[in-house]
């Protein structure tokens, strides 16, 4: 339960990032708060002054019962990420877009309560009203609003939590909301994504509490005694007694103390597997399977982006062939969510790029970085012998960040070199994943070594990151050389001037007391399903994901089979 | 030291129409049709996880209903209870009970089923308190006993809003699944989040989403038909 407690203490108190850096947490949380709300409020007020006056007027003429009846159905069975998907795909990312998406969402129960709400209206009452001799604008306003308020109340209610559970995922769409440390994970820890998920819960049953508030109150005095006000009470009562419940056990749980286990300091490091590989790699290229490496089970995990989801599979599917019992667990996250992982046992191998392990791991300075893929490589793998972890032989690719403008931006700025940016970047707007805040090869980087001081910088998921150049959301895109997309989109690169980017060769990370069970033939398949991973041949397997749209599974075995690892 | 006996074949993508529809993430018929099958274990997921589910839902829903029905004071706590359970965001709850249930289908099944509860719960509830006296009566005056009239004439006749209720819960139960991949437990959101910014794959995934809860929707209409044949007959004479 102690985690619930970490959480807690993340909403309350700011801390330095897992990745050191910038704080996160406490009132850092504040400007996603502040985020989570403006989306919410502006959404819902657009469908209120879009809804209300249609289903009013349909009401009171009495047509349209099918479409405000349907459209409700229609709105709970359209799912909210496909929607958001659906306006990424095809309008882009931004807060103006995933407001338009939350509009459509918040519309169908606000529309059909409303309708319901002005059909209902007593008859008696409107026919006396008519009698009266008012106007339809007046039977509309003085009599039938009056009297489907409530209604009309319960309709935005039901808007406000839907929307505020669906603006949790607006990060998807590169709006920054509560839903950030839930989706970015990696930057916040987990205690972030516990505490931000906590906090997103609250946020929805504090509006339902409200707005069951706001409901009662707008009930017109004349038809209140008609409805029983007690039992209204009563369940009022109850919703915030089950908040305070909530409350109780949430503070609770962070009294129950911090009982963190840390795991203990870990055997010594012994690599000795790397002879037994070139022995065995020497004989042939076909993966020959031992029927002795079945008790082994070998979990492979990966980062969230195309390279390491295809990379993670190679592995995976070559172990297979020798014979290990493989599980994968791809799409973890960052590369601290990944090393979490592998740390915590959940994974027992990952491949990690040597740049991103000795700025983002070990926070090499960036002028004692190493520019020799071997000497970086030899830096990679004395530091994680040191925590038990083994670091085989890297990849012949080197996959770096890269600083991606479109060519009309680059001839526009005469951008060559990073450096270029210096006098245009208070006008432009960079983005990059979540993590880029804190990285020293990313945003941190470009404002320590660069000097670079952007007018905004938008997180989103590495998915987007040539969408963002592409629909002109971003001036500043930051992406991985060995991306097809470049070359399909037609973006330049900005050459790294000051060094800032150190060799990102692949390097698988073990467990090294995994590595010693396992025997000499993971090392051995591992090194030689590495060296056909050249620069070129990883822009191919990457342009068959991100270009040709197959799968990482199918083009991982593709290029055992092609390369005559497998059969 | 030997050579690479074979290379990764390196494909030159031309400028050809069907290729550069999907290599711009364009909305591709050919390619839906020649891909489809990669969306049928995630769709059978998706139905699993609605499927057990709104069953769960059902049975504890049903469970209360019939406790309360019994004892009136019951209804408001469990509505208060289950309200709050419906109003927490599902994303939110597939975190929340990851540090108790870990990652899997198991979690993502408890967080939909709480979702359930107050719906199915309220409308079992409503049925059964719309059942007409006088049927009651006449059952109670035929001698049957509690247990008889509550399964032989209330139950029966609470159908119509009880699959009303299920209607909800189950298209209501397909949107929240696309969500149950941040629990780890796969469904058509999974392949969704994979290529969100290819319009083929979130128009496909997407629509086999709308397209199961549209099925689940008629399948229950069908089941009411089945289990309340009066009513059919009713109104052909109408």
């Amino acid at each position: 339960m102690s985690r619930f407690g970490d959480a807690i203490d993340f909403l309350l108190h700011a801390r330095e990032a897992r990745s050191g850096g910038t704080e996160v947490g406490g009132a850092q949380l504040l400007p996603m708060l502040w985020t989570h709300l403006e989306l919410t409020a502006v959404s819902v007020a657009i469908a209120v002054a879009v809804a209300v006056p249609l289903a009013l007027w349909l009401g009171h003429v009495g047509r349209g019962e099918l479409l405000a009846t349907s459209l409700a159905n229609v709105g709970r069975a359209v799912p909210s990420l496909a929607l958001i998907a659906f306006f990424v795909a095809y309008l882009g990312v931004g807060f103006t877009n995933v407001t338009l998406a939350l509009v459509l969402l918040a519309i169908p129960p606000i529309l059909t309560n409303t309708y319901v709400g002005v059909r209902q209206a007593d008859r008696d009452a409107v026919d006396a009203a008519r009698g009266m001799g008012m106007t339809g604008v007046q039977i509309v306003r003085r009599v039938e609003l009056p009297l489907a308020l409530p209604l009309i109340c319960g309709g935005v209610r039901t808007s406000v939590v839907n929307v505020i559970a669906t603006a949790t995922i607006a990060p998807l769409a590169g709006v920054v909301t509560l839903g950030d440390p839930i989706i970015a994970g990696g930057v916040y820890g987990e205690d972030g994504r516990l505490g931000a998920a906590i906090l997103v819960a609250l946020l929805a049953v504090a509006a339902e509490a409200l707005f069951a508030l706001v409901q009662r109150a707008v009930v017109p005095r004349g038809i209140r005694l008609t409805h029983t006000p007690h039992r209204r009470h009563r369940t009022m009562r109850r919703t915030i007694l089950a908040l305070l419940a909530l409350l109780v056990l949430g503070v609770a749980a962070g009294g129950c103390g911090s009982d963190d286990d840390e795991g203990g300091a870990a055997g010594t490091a012994a690599a000795g597997a790397t002879d037994a590989a070139t022995q065995a790699a020497a004989s042939s290229d076909r993966i020959a399977s031992n029927p002795d490496n079945a008790s082994t089970t070998i979990v492979v995990g990966s980062k969230n982006f195309t390279e390491q989801k295809v990379l993670g599979e190679i592995y995976a599917q070559a172990l297979a062939a020798a014979g290990y019992t493989v599980k994968t667990e791809l799409n973890l996250g960052d590369e601290k969510t990944a090393l979490k992982a592998l740390e915590d046992g959940q994974i027992d191998a990952y491949p990690e790029y040597t740049g991103t392990a000795l700025l983002s791991f070990f926070g090499v300075p960036t002028d004692e970085l190493p520019k020799d893929p071997a000497a970086a490589f030899e830096q990679v793998r004395t530091r994680f012998a040191e925590d038990g972890i083994t670091a085989l032989p890297p990849t012949p690719f080197t996959s770096s960040n890269e600083v991606a403008v479109t060519r009309e931006t680059a001839e526009r700025l005469g951008l060559t070199t990073i450096s270029d940016l210096a006098d245009h970047a208070p006008d432009l707007t960079l983005y990059g994943t979540p993590e880029c805040r804190q990285r020293l090869d990313c945003l941190l980087g470009l404002q320590e070594v660069y000097g670079l001081d952007f007018k905004r910088f938008v997180p989103v998921d590495p998915a987007l990151r040539h969408e963002v150049l592409a629909n002109g959301d971003a001036d500043v895109s930051i992406v991985f050389t060995t991306d097809p997309q470049i070359e399909r989109d037609d973006e330049v690169l900005l050459e790294d001037d000051q060094g800032m980017f150190p060799p990102y060769n692949s390097t698988l990370l073990v467990k090294t007391s995994l590595l010693e069970q396992a025997g000499p033939d993971l090392a051995a398949t591992v090194e030689a399903v590495n060296r056909g991973l050249t620069d070129e041949a990883l822009q191919e397997l990457n342009a068959r994901v991100d270009l040709d749209k197959q799968t990482p599974a199918e083009v991982a075995e593709a290029y055992l089979r092609e390369s005559g690892f497998i059969e | 030291m030997t050579a690479l006996v074979a290379q990764l074949e390196i494909h030159d993508r031309g400028p050809d129409t069907e290729q550069s529809c999907v290599a711009s993430d364009g909305f591709c018929p050919g390619w839906i049709v020649d891909h489809i099958d990669r969306y049928l274990h995630p769709l059978w997921q998706h139905v699993y996880l609605s499927l057990i589910s709104v069953a769960c839902g059902f049975l504890i829903a049903f469970a209360l209903a019939v406790l309360a029905h019994r004892r009136r004071w019951l209804v408001g706590p469990i509505v208060g209870i289950t309200g709050v359970l419906y109003t927490l965001p599902s994303i939110a709850v597939f975190f929340l009970l990851q540090p108790i249930t870990g990652r899997g289908a198991l979690t993502a099944i408890i967080a939909l089923t709480a979702y359930t509860l107050l719906i199915l719960f309220r409308n079992i509830v409503a049925g059964l308190e719309n059942v007409p006296a006088d049927a009651v009566d006449a059952a109670r005056g035929m001698g049957l006993t509690d247990r008889q009239v509550l399964w032989r004439v209330e139950l029966p006749l609470a159908v119509p809003e009880i699959v009303a209720g299920l209607r909800i819960a189950a298209t209501t139960t397909v949107g929240l699944a696309t969500l149950a991949f941040f629990a780890g437990a796969g469904g058509l959101g999974g392949e969704i989040f994979a290529q969100i910014t290819f319009k083929s794959n979130v128009v496909v995934a997407g629509g086999l989403c709308l397209a199961l809860a549209v099925a689940f929707d008629v399948a229950l209409l069908l089941a009411q038909r089945l289990l309340t044949p009066w009513r059919t007959a009713g109104t052909a004479r109408a």
